[in-house]
């Protein structure tokens, strides 16, 4: 443990008083700047989607503004996220008022925090908090047979090798994975019910054919951890664990 | 080796050491006891001066990434010497090819004002050339299949005379080429190398100034291609392909620690040596010959996966416990077969387990289709999947041609058990039709993914049946609707093990859907 003078203690808990109780996350940082922004958003890389332990294909782009909101530059920035290995873990905004960091996942399927603070003006930090998922082996199997059986119409993007069919199907239109506002309220069961008989056992659209002959239940319920997984906002299960 | 179910990652790390040519310098026996067959197409390079100039060979050797981003060949980092060196050897020994003989394609007067380049292009569109050739669009995004080479910036590459021999008569230069022989005429000829002579960048060989070849040269080039293993991948004259150029991986996954090498600081798991090998081979030792292929972090995850599981255990297992997929050889016979060898079905077609998988299997093509419209496709193969990009080209061919190809596919693409047993087919009545159309649109939601009526459905997950009727014969869409997947395993049509009455009643509507074309088939 490094022994901090009496006098820094007591400044120290001043500061965290007066800010709110507010520190730094992570460690204390190496770098300095006295160029302060009041707010930080997001400009890419949250919600992406990975194997457990997985390096995340795009970076985290995050952007310190300022009070009139411009990008301010030379602004520090750290990171911090548990489980997660985050390069660099703290910057100085670049001439855009960015910093770009780039994600390894941990080794333990589920959500992941990334927090992004920058200091403030007179102390204290603002920060945001970015999302990432880490699938596990049985979302990943999800993953993969949702993308044959399912991604046609319940993926809402298109892609050079599979053009989206959501578009061309009548109301009630299907539910993306990624809703949980819808899909959260639905139970396991319901899901795999709709899943293994088809939308008409729930009184839903026979456009949701029954897998029933077609996928084993360990691919159904893979289907459905899949879904658990990437829902968002992110699904809390009955009781809260899963 | 067949796809396991639930393991996406070993699948796609077997699929990736075949796509990669890995293959071509290591041997890995699979668990089912064959080795793993390469499946990228390393081009002959015996009679390569024909094709291309000394200035494009040095700029692809030093680095093949910059002529085609999507090139699979791996930067060998080699010096401006060694390069010069090894282009200096494949011209040297590069003979005449079969074409070479040829006569060019008469040459044709295009017609004045029009922009041959810009009906080069729309007739490459038509002709589908992008199922297997991608370009780089405008917004730098690859455009087109990978099954052949990207063609970017053909125009910096090839020689227009090879190249318009090469549209006639693939095969007269390459035997073992994967490209058909299209029954293009002259004008064809004409537009299309316009196009592809035109697709070139500038600056990509404006810097290449290459010193005349002396023997020394050669002498060094010859060293150099037949140490870096060059025709472990390539044909080349006058090196013959090395027996075990690379270390055999069929059991790499059980190396024991002690003999592994790693790096300084690098952690001590044979995962993390397998991924760091393959990420930077050289890292390893500057002496090693591997080169470092273009992957991504994810490609490299899928790999090492791969080959972690070809451990001892694996590929000591008895035979019984092992799903083995048969190796099959078949080629067509006789006459039709030459023509379809020389059509190239099966570079995209697979019959009775051998060929390519862009396009339907043809094993029991036979069954499922009628006559008329087997003979109507073939002289102008329309898409029965509007989504799709890929399409069957047309291939131009003769009405003699099309006669022996349906006549064959028809006879000998048969499968069992689709005769009049089946199905009755005096069921297939009028109120069974209209019974099958509610099912179809009501109970089913069927035009959810396809198109029975191009007026108002809207469904293209699978093919569209509008004119499927024309298409199937009932027998075989009966049989497909009771069980799709005992027909195509893998099928993305779900088995909804329809009762003998509703899929009776579908394949009535089924049947009634017709395309009245102009004309009819001939």
């Amino acid at each position: 443990m490094k022994r901090f003078p009496v006098g820094c203690l007591i400044l120290l808990m001043l500061v965290l008083l007066s800010s709110g109780c507010k520190k730094y996350r992570g460690a204390t940082p190496s770098l300095s700047s006295k160029i302060y922004g009041t707010q930080i958003v997001e400009v890419s890389g949250g919600k992406q989607v990975a194997g457990v332990g997985a390096k995340l294909a795009d970076p985290i782009v995050v952007q310190v503004n300022g009070t009139d909101g411009n990008a301010i530059s030379g602004a520090l920035v750290l990171f911090h996220g548990d489980g997660l290995a985050l390069t660099p873990n703290e910057a100085l905004t670049d001439s855009s008022g960015q910093v770009s960091v780039s994600v390894q996942l941990g080794g333990i399927a589920g959500g992941y925090e990334v927090a992004a603070e920058t200091p403030k003006q007179g102390g204290g930090t603002t920060s945001i908090s970015i999302r990432e998922v880490a699938l596990g082996y049985r979302e990943k199997v999800g993953k993969e047979v949702s993308y044959k059986y399912c991604g046609n119409c319940h993926d809402p993007e298109s892609t050079p090798e599979r053009v989206s069919n959501l578009d061309n199907l009548t109301t009630p239109l299907p539910h993306p994975f990624t809703d949980g506002n819808t899909l959260n309220a639905m139970s396991d069961a319901d899901l795999i019910k709709i899943i293994t008989d088809g939308g008409p056992a729930l009184q839903k659209s026979p456009q949701t054919p029954a897998y029933r002959n077609t996928l084993t239940q360990t691919q159904i319920k893979a289907i459905v951890e899949y879904i658990r997984a990437v829902a968002d906002p992110p699904y809390q299960a009955p009781g809260g664990k899963r | 080796m067949d796809n396991l179910e639930g393991t996406p990652q070993l699948n796609l790390g077997r699929k990736l050491l075949a796509r990669f040519g890995c293959a071509h310098c290591h041997a890995i026996t699979q668990p089912d006891g064959t080795l793993v067959a390469p499946v990228d197409e390393p081009p002959s390079l015996e009679h390569v001066a024909e094709k291309t100039t000394r200035e494009w060979i040095f700029a692809w050797i030093k680095n093949p990434q910059a002529y085609a981003a999507s090139a699979t060949m791996p930067n060998y980092r080699f010096s401006d010497q060694e390069a010069a060196d090894i282009t200096s050897y494949l011209v040297a020994q590069s003979t005449p090819s079969e074409n070479s003989s040829h006569p060019l394609p008469a040459s044709f007067a295009l017609p004045q004002g029009g922009d041959p380049v810009q009906a080069g292009a729309s007739l490459y569109g038509t002709l589908f050339c992008a199922s297997c050739h991608a370009i780089q669009n405008a917004a730098g995004n690859l455009v087109g299949g990978e099954m052949a080479p990207e063609l970017t910036r053909a125009g910096n590459k090839v020689n227009p005379d090879w190249l318009r021999r090469w549209l006639r008569a693939p095969q007269g230069y390459d035997p073992k080429t994967r490209m058909p022989r299209y029954r293009f005429d002259e004008k064809d000829v004409a537009l299309l190398s316009s196009f592809l002579l035109s697709k070139k960048d500038e600056d990509l060989l404006a810097n290449v100034h290459l010193p005349e070849s002396n023997p020394q040269s050669i002498a060094r080039g010859k060293k150099l291609v037949s140490d870096y293993g060059c025709v472990a991948c390539h044909r080349i004259n006058g090196v013959a392909p090395p027996e075990s150029f690379a270390p055999d991986l069929s059991r790499i996954g059980s190396k024991p620690l002690f003999q592994v090498g790693f790096l300084h600081g690098m952690p001590e798991t044979l995962p993390d040596y397998i991924a760091g090998k393959i990420h930077d081979p050289r890292a390893f030792g500057p002496a090693l010959k591997m080169p470092t292929f273009s992957l991504t972090d994810s490609q490299i995850e899928a790999l090492t996966t791969a080959l972690l599981a070809q451990t001892d255990r694996a590929v000591t297992m008895p035979p019984e416990l092992v799903r083995s997929s048969p190796h099959a050889k078949y080629h067509p016979g006789g006459e039709p077969g030459r023509l379809m060898e020389d059509l190239r079905c099966q570079s995209c077609h697979a019959i009775n387990g051998n060929g390519g998988d862009m396009a339907p299997d043809l094993t029991n093509e036979g069954s499922a289709v009628n006559r008329a419209w087997l003979l109507d496709f073939m002289k102008n193969p329309n898409t029965l999947r509007p989504a799709l990009v890929r399409r069957m080209p047309k291939f131009n061919l003769s009405d003699a041609e099309i006669k022996s190809l349906s006549d064959y596919m028809l006879s000998a693409y048969q499968a069992s058990g689709f005769d009049s047993q089946a199905l009755d087919l005096s069921t297939l009545t009028s109120e069974a039709a209209a019974r099958g159309k509610e099912l179809f649109y009501t109970n089913y939601a069927c035009q959810s993914c396809h198109i029975a009526d191009y007026k108002k459905d809207k469904g293209y997950v699978g093919p569209a049946l509008a004119g499927v009727g024309d298409r199937l014969t009932p027998i075989w869409t009966y049989r497909w609707l009771k069980n799709p997947t005992a027909i195509l395993p893998g099928t993305s049509m779900p088995d909804y093990s329809l009762p003998d009455d509703e899929a009776r009643d579908l394949t009535a509507f089924l049947a009634t859907l017709k395309e009245h074309k102009k004309g009819g088939a001939k």
